[in-house]
C-alpha cells in the first residue's frame, strides 16, 4: 500500500475496484465506493472553512450509515478531523446527545462543524455552539457527486477523533493519526489472511471503534464488499443479523460477546429457516470481557446452521489503539480456568484447567474461564506491567497489558489542537492479563468501568450520584458489578464509614431506580473497609474479590 | 381496539421480552418506564415487536417522545387511527 494518508489509500482502492464492490445498508441498494466518495467530495466543498484553514472538527450526528460515512470522508478530503457522535438513540433520548454534543463542541470552541442529519433533532432544540450546521441527507438521492481527489496530508496528522466513552461525562478525545489507522487496518487485515476477498456484514455503531474501524474503514481500505444495519436493528430484531450474514454471504463480522449472547437467546427459530454460516470465516469478539457461556451458547444455537468454533476471533484492543491490539484466529477460543480469588499482580495466576469452545464442551468445573485473545498484531507489541509499571516476565504472571507499536494513538489536547503521546509510546490500558504460552489472557479491569450491554459507565460517576442522593461522600462510596464476566451480575454501592443504621425513604429509593445505571444493592460497612491503593485509588478488582470471598464486614444491605 | 387493550397488549409484550420486570405493577399512566426497572434495550425490542404486530413505523423521535405507558398508548393509538384513515 503506498498512500500515505487514509483518504488516499481508499480513494486507490475504489478507483482500483470501480462499480464493482460497494458498501449498503440493510435493505437498501449497494453504493460503490467510488460513488459514495465522490459523494463525499461533493459534501466537502459545502463545509465552511475556518478562516483560511479547515474547521478543526466536523462532529457528525446521525443515525443512518450512508451520511455519517459519506460525512466522515467529506471532513478528511478539507482536512478537518470527523468525530462521530453517538445517535440520540444511543444516547438513550435527545437530552443525553445534546449533551454529550456540547461537551464536545466546546472542546473547539464553538469553531467546530456540525454535520446533523435531518431530522434527528427537532426544530427549536438547543443546539451546540458550533461554526456551522451542515445538513446531512439521509438518502443517497441528496447528495451531488464531484470528482475524487488525492489530499496531501502527511501521515502523522491526525485522521479522525474517537470520544473514548459514549455514557460519560469525562469522555476523552483519542486522536488516530493516518498512520495509525493505515498500519492498524494492514495488521489486521494480515491477521485475517487478507481483506480483499472479505465480505462484510456489522451492526456496530459508527461512532465506535469496532464499527467505524474493524468493520467500516476496514471495508473500504481493502475494497471488499460492506453490509450494515443499525445497532437498533440488531436489538430490536437480533435474527436480522443472522439472516444478513447468511443472504450476503459474509465472511467477517464482529461484536462484543454481550452481542453474540443475545443473538442466541433471542432469535427466534422461525427467523432461522434456510440460514447458512459456513461462509463465516472470522466472527470477532472483543470491547467487553469474553464470556465461556456467550460464545457456547452461540456456538450450540447456530452450530447447526454451518457456524465452526474456529470462526471465533476473539481480540483484544481499544479506540487508543486505533482498534485491534491483539487477535485469536484460525482455532476454537482457548481458554484458562483461574481461581479469580487468588490472583495478585506480579504472581503467577494459578491455572486449574485449560479447554476450548466447540461441540459438546463444557464450561470449566472450577475457576472462571479466562479466553486467549491471540497475540500482537504485525507493527504491535504487548507488555505486562508490574504496580510501579515496570515490565513482568514469565508465563502468567499477572500485570497490566501494556501496548506500544504503530497503532497506538493519544489523545487530542483541546487547547493546542495537538495529539498528546503516551508516555514513552507505550499505552497502559487498564486492565489486568497474563501471557500463558505465547498469548495474551485478559483477566479483569484495572479501571473502574462497568459494562452492560455494549454500554460503559463509569463508577465514579456513579458514586458521586449515589454519594448525592444518600447524603455521604463519594470517598465513602465503591461502586462495581460483582462479577466482570455476567452481565447479569449484580451491581452494588458499598458505602463505608456508616456508623448508624440506615433505611431509604421513598425519594430516595425512587433517586436510585432511576439511575442510568440500576443498582441492585446498597452494602454499609461501619468501618473504612474499601481497600485502595498507597495513593488512595479505590482497587475495584480487589473489592470484587473480597466481595466475592464475603471477606468484607458488611453490617446491613439494602435492596433498591 | 381501545386504550386499555393496547395497554394490556403492550404489557404482555413486555412480559415476553423481559421478564425481570414486574408487570403487575404496571399502570397506564405517566410513570415514567425507568421508574419501573424498563430498560433502554427492552424498549428498543418492545418498539420491533409493536411494529411487526401493528404493522405501523415507530420512528426514534415517536421512541423518544413515549415516556410512558399513556404517551405510547397514546402514540399507537394515534399510529392505528392514522394507518385506518389512509386505508379507506
Amino acid at each position: 500500500m503506498s498512500a500515505t494518508n487514509l483518504l488516499n489509500a481508499v480513494t486507490a482502492t475504489a478507483r482500483h475496484r470501480g462499480q464493482s464492490t460497494g458498501m449498503r445498508v440493510l435493505g437498501e441498494q449497494e453504493i460503490p465506493y467510488e460513488r459514495l466518495l465522490g459523494m463525499s467530495a461533493w459534501l466537502g466543498g459545502r463545509i465552511p472553512a475556518d478562516g483560511d484553514g479547515p474547521p478543526p472538527a466536523v462532529l457528525i450526528a446521525a443515525s443512518e450509515p450512508l451520511p455519517t460515512m459519506v460525512a466522515f470522508f467529506a471532513a478528511l478530503g478539507v482536512g478537518a478531523r470527523p468525530l462521530i457522535l453517538p445517535a440520540p438513540k444511543a444516547m438513550g433520548g435527545l437530552d443525553a446527545f445534546l449533551l454529550t454534543a456540547t461537551q464536545a463542541a466546546r472542546r473547539f470552541g464553538g469553531r467546530a462543524v456540525l454535520a446533523l442529519e435531518q431530522d434527528i433533532a427537532p426544530e427549536g432544540c438547543r443546539l451546540p455552539d458550533v461554526a456551522a450546521v451542515l445538513p446531512l441527507p439521509v438518502g443517497a438521492d441528496g447528495y451531488g457527486v464531484a470528482e475524487l481527489s488525492e489530499v496531501c496530508t502527511p501521515p502523522g496528522e491526525v485522521a479522525f477523533l474517537q470520544l473514548t466513552s459514549a455514557s460519560t461525562g469525562d469522555a476523552k478525545l483519542v486522536a488516530v493519526t493516518h498512520a495509525n489507522v493505515l498500519a492498524n487496518l494492514t495488521a489486521i487485515g494480515q491477521a485475517v489472511g487478507g481483506g480483499a476477498q472479505a465480505r462484510v456484514a456489522s451492526w456496530l455503531p459508527l461512532y465506535h471503534d469496532m464499527g467505524l474501524v474493524g468493520a467500516a474503514l476496514f471495508s473500504f481500505l481493502h475494497g471488499c464488499p460492506l453490509l450494515l444495519m443499525k445497532p437498533a436493528e440488531f436489538i430490536g430484531r437480533p435474527g436480522h443479523w443472522i439472516r444478513a450474514l447468511s443472504d450476503f454471504r459474509a465472511t467477517d463480522t464482529a461484536a462484543p460477546t454481550f452481542g453474540y449472547e443475545y443473538a442466541a437467546r433471542v432469535t427466534p427459530d422461525r427467523d432461522l429457516e434456510g440460514i447458512d454460516l459456513s461462509g463465516l470465516r472470522h466472527a470477532v469478539v472483543g470491547a467487553e470481557p469474553i464470556r465461556h457461556d456467550a460464545l457456547q451458547s452461540f456456538h450450540d444455537r447456530f452450530g447447526p446452521y454451518g457456524f465452526r468454533a474456529d470462526s471465533f476471533v476473539p481480540s483484544y484492543g481499544m479506540a487508543e489503539s486505533t482498534l485491534g491490539g491483539t487477535m485469536a484466529t484460525g482455532s476454537a477460543p482457548r481458554y484458562a480456568a483461574i481461581d479469580l480469588a487468588g490472583i495478585a499482580v506480579g504472581q503467577r495466576v494459578p491455572i486449574l484447567d485449560e479447554g476450548e469452545i466447540g461441540a459438546g464442551a463444557r464450561p470449566p468445573d472450577q475457576g472462571v474461564a479466562v479466553f486467549s485473545v491471540g497475540s500482537a498484531l504485525a507493527g504491535m507489541n504487548v507488555s505486562i506491567l508490574s504496580d510501579e509499571g515496570e515490565p513482568l516476565d514469565g508465563d502468567a504472571v499477572l500485570g497490566e497489558i501494556a501496548l506500544c507499536g504503530s497503532s497506538v494513538a493519544g489523545y487530542l489536547d483541546p487547547d493546542s489542537g495537538q495529539t498528546v503521546p503516551f508516555p514513552g509510546g507505550r499505552l497502559p490500558t487498564g486492565d489486568l492479563g497474563f501471557v500463558h504460552a505465547g498469548a495474551l489472557f485478559v483477566v479483569e479491569r484495572k479501571k473502574h468501568v462497568i459494562i452492560r450491554r455494549g454500554q460503559n459507565f463509569l463508577a465514579a460517576q456513579f458514586e458521586e450520584r449515589v454519594a448525592r442522593i444518600l447524603g455521604c461522600s463519594p470517598h465513602q462510596v465503591i461502586v462495581l458489578d460483582t462479577d466482570i464476566y455476567d452481565p447479569d451480575s449484580v451491581v452494588v454501592a458499598l458505602i463505608e464509614n456508616v456508623v448508624r443504621q440506615v433505611e431509604f425513604d421513598a425519594e430516595q429509593r425512587a433517586a436510585l431506580r432511576a439511575l442510568e445505571l440500576p443498582l441492585d444493592q446498597v452494602l454499609l460497612a461501619r468501618r473504612r473497609i474499601i481497600p485502595r491503593t498507597t495513593s488512595g485509588k479505590k482497587k475495584y478488582h480487589l473489592c470484587r474479590q473480597l466481595l466475592a470471598a464475603q471477606s468484607l464486614p458488611v453490617k446491613q444491605v439494602l435492596r433498591v | 381496539m381501545d386504550r386499555q387493550n393496547i395497554f394490556q397488549d403492550v404489557v404482555e409484550t413486555i412480559r415476553s421480552i423481559d421478564s425481570q420486570v414486574n408487570h403487575e405493577a404496571l399502570r397506564l399512566d405517566d410513570t415514567p418506564f425507568r421508574s419501573y426497572g424498563i430498560e433502554s434495550l427492552t424498549l428498543i425490542r418492545l418498539a420491533a415487536r409493536l411494529e411487526d404486530r401493528y404493522e405501523i413505523r415507530i420512528t426514534d423521535a415517536d421512541a423518544f417522545a413515549a415516556t410512558s405507558f399513556q404517551r405510547l398508548v397514546d402514540l399507537l393509538v394515534g399510529k392505528l387511527a392514522a394507518a385506518q384513515a389512509q386505508a379507506r
